[in-house]
């Protein structure tokens, strides 16, 4: 049971010094005359003077007035952006930061310290941005974000040790981190860093700080168990405060002390260090701590068995508790004297004290319970926040993840566009091309093969022709000259046989002479009227030189078309009845006179052969070979053939032929 | 950045089809060159040999006769032969 009293005296004595570090930068008594003398500065202040005087306002009433102190800093706000002074707005942000984190609103006590470190950031005042870093731990500390919060007091240090104007700043970081840890009981990282911010006040014999900082160790090593180190550490801060004239907190290291040495079984010393708080405290009149003190030194005097001054000091313990309405301090006053008067034996008064010590628990339980839901639903509050942001973050994310899709799709479909329009432009190009090299082609083949027929026609052709000369032709030469050697060789035929013999000489004449007409008119496809004319004049010409006393002329009308064309078969016939004609006017008619006439009108050509010679009479005479062959030659030509004679008045040939 | 490995990734592509298709286009061009050639040399020996028949046959007297000279045995013909 005296454990279990002793235990709890320990926890309360560790707490004892928790706020001490708090306490001494806010005296009341200081922060009065501060604030007085910086409500006269304001009032003769204007610009950037004034600005900063209502900054520093803002930090005074902080403690003091939250109203006024929000409107000093939101005064300095609306100032600093007047004078468009980012220097001051940043230290003015920091001012609202700082009041909304005293009123509690934390999360707007953030956000107004991260503005503050935005403008710190652009105007590049790195000392302004570590002290930022250093608020934002404090607020994230208190929010509970333990790991943001070293974040932060991490990248404020690391500024602070490499900017070394100000060297104080740095234990003050290094003992917010030891906070930190503390909360979540690293107690060997605590006094690490607890250690490190001392040696640093020692090497600049910082008194106040060294005061403080082993003040810290001390209480800590309370937690840890280390006694020993209590008592040394306490014991020099204690000396310290006295020789600093901060006889006030003198007393808390005196309570540290007899807790180390209660714990150790120093009773004696315990005794002696309690009696010196308790007359600290009331000389100091600190009430709260005098209540605990004085229930902690009756718990002590209980374990060394002095009943009588155990109940005493508990009771002294339980009345300023009453009068002042400590309510933890009644109900451990009560619990305590519950288990001495049940050690005494004294049950009604060992009842009372314990239903009152029940009561004022669940009162306590109550409160705390309340408080921690309240905490709670704070952390819960602020986990929901958290927890909306993060839905918010993925959200955003998963939209932007959206938007990089869509432009990678908009983008990936416009490139894939842009290459199959490419790709069908050079296909399409590409077939025009073959396109172009077929038709080319094409026509050339065409061509290849038209070229190669009309050059296989003509061999055809020239093999026929050559084959009728060759055979045929010799054939019939061999009759012909069969016939003659027939007519020579037996002069004593007949003359009807002779004559016959003759008959059939001269029309196998003809025929090799029709023969190669034929061939001729094969191998030739056309004949040009010039060429006719050429031909026609020869044989005029030749005519003219075999015979002797006639005269022949060859007209050719201005009107006739000399461009004129005719087939092979046609040239052929019109030269043959010419030609024909003219035989005959020489071999019959004895004419004196042959004239050959070419003329055109609008529908025929005409040829015109006339001699003067004997003539005939139609009637009479009997139409030859020769003139039916003329008029079957006519027939051929699509045209007509006129014969008009009679005796002595010549003869005159007409062959029209159309024209196409 | 990444529009820029796109961009690039694009105009790479591009340049790549359009070296691949001045490649084909070539080879077209040139396959189509040697064919067209030799249907050219095909039609142009056609037309040497129609040309020199054609003037043998004109050089034949139409008076004499005689087809001797037009009909001489032209050996140089060839006929389906492949070009």
């Amino acid at each position: 049971m005296k454990n279990h009293l002793t235990s709890l005296f320990k926890s309360t004595g560790f707490y004892v010094f928790v706020g001490l570090f708090f306490l001494l930068n806010s005296s009341q008594l200081k922060a009065q005359s501060v604030v007085d003398s910086l409500l006269q500065a304001k009032s003769e202040q204007d610009g950037v003077a004034l600005a900063a005087t209502l900054n520093e306002l803002s930090w005074e009433f902080k403690s003091i007035q939250m109203d006024s102190a929000k409107i000093f800093a939101n005064q300095a706000v609306s100032l600093s952006k007047e004078l468009d002074n980012d220097t001051l707005l940043g230290a003015s942000y920091n001012s609202m930061a700082n009041v909304f984190e005293a009123s509690g609103m934390l999360d707007s006590a953030l956000v107004y310290h991260q503005k503050s470190l935005a403008i710190k950031t652009r105007l590049q005042d790195s000392i302004g941005i570590a002290d930022s870093y250093n608020n934002l731990g404090i607020v994230s500390d208190e929010l509970g974000n333990y790991e943001e919060s070293l974040r932060y007091y991490f990248d404020a240090l690391g500024i602070y040790e490499r900017n070394a104007s100000d060297w104080s700043k740095v234990p003050m970081v290094l003992s917010n981190i030891g906070i930190v840890y503390k909360k979540q009981e690293a107690y060997d990282k605590v006094m690490d860093f607890y250690t490190r911010a001392l040696s640093i006040y020692q090497e600049n014999y910082h008194e106040v700080g060294m005061a403080i900082t082993k003040g810290n160790i001390g209480a800590l090593a309370i937690k840890t168990g280390a006694f020993n180190k209590t008592i040394q550490f306490s014991e020099e801060a204690s000396e310290l405060y006295a020789k600093l004239g901060y006889d006030r907190y003198v007393p808390y290291m005196s309570v540290n002390m007899a807790i180390a040495n209660d714990s150790l079984n120093n009773y004696r010393e315990a005794s002696r260090l309690y009696t010196e708080a308790i007359a600290g405290f009331v000389r100091d009149d600190n009430r709260y701590e005098l209540c605990n003190a004085r229930i902690s030194f009756g718990n002590s005097l209980f374990v060394q068995y002095k009943d009588e001054q155990a109940f005493k000091e508990l009771l002294a313990g339980l009345q300023i508790a009453e009068q002042n309405n400590f309510k933890e301090f009644e109900q451990k006053a009560a619990e305590n004297l519950a288990v001495m008067y049940r050690q005494g034996k004294d049950f009604d008064k060992a009842y009372e004290y314990s239903q009152r010590s029940h009561t004022l628990y669940k009162e306590l339980f109550e409160e705390e319970k309340t408080k921690s839901i309240f905490e709670l639903e704070t952390k819960y509050q602020t986990q929901k926040k958290e927890n909306q942001i993060l839905v918010q973050q993925a959200q955003l994310t998963q939209k932007e993840a959206q938007v990089v899709r869509k432009n990678i799709m908009i983008y990936g479909s416009l490139g894939l566009a842009v290459i199959l329009g490419l790709l069908g432009f050079l296909f399409f190009r590409q077939q025009k091309l073959k396109n172009e090299q077929l038709q080319k082609e094409a026509a050339l083949s065409s061509a290849l093969a038209k070229i190669e027929t009309q050059n296989k026609l003509q061999e055809q052709r020239l093999r026929i022709s050559r084959d009728l000369h060759d055979n045929i032709g010799a054939q019939l030469t061999f009759i012909i000259s069969s016939l003659d050697n027939l007519k020579f060789g037996y002069k004593n035929l007949e003359k009807g046989v002779t004559d016959k013999l003759g008959q059939v000489s001269t029309f196998t004449g003809q025929t090799i002479y029709e023969l190669r007409d034929t061939i001729w008119a094969m191998n030739k496809s056309e004949i040009g009227f010039d060429d006719l004319k050429s031909r026609i004049s020869n044989f005029i010409e030749k005519a003219a030189s075999a015979t002797q006393g006639v005269r022949f002329s060859f007209d050719i009308d201005s009107q006739t078309d000399s461009q004129r064309v005719f087939t092979s078969v046609q040239g052929m016939n019109i030269y043959r009845i010419i030609q024909e004609c003219i035989n005959n006017s020489l071999k019959y008619a004895n004419a004196s006179k042959i004239a050959v006439t070419i003329s055109e009108n609008a529908t025929h050509i005409v040829f015109n052969i006339d001699d003067n010679g004997n003539g005939f009479d139609q009637d009479e005479i009997a139409m030859g070979n020769g003139l039916n062959n003329m008029k079957k030659r006519a027939i051929d030509l699509n045209g007509d053939l006129q014969v008009i004679s009679s005796p002595e008045n010549g003869t005159s040939v007409r062959l029209q032929m159309p024209i196409d | 950045m990444a529009n820029y490995y796109f961009i690039a990734g694009l105009l790479l592509i591009v340049l790549s089809i359009l070296l691949v298709f001045r490649h084909k286009n070539k080879k077209i061009k040139q396959a189509h060159s040697i064919k067209t050639a030799g249907l050219d040399m095909a039609l142009s020996l056609h037309k040497t040999q129609l040309q020199f028949r054609q003037k043998s046959l004109n050089r034949y007297d139409f008076l004499r006769y005689n087809l001797e000279e037009a009909l001489v045995v032209q050996p140089e013909i060839k006929m389906h032969q492949p070009y």
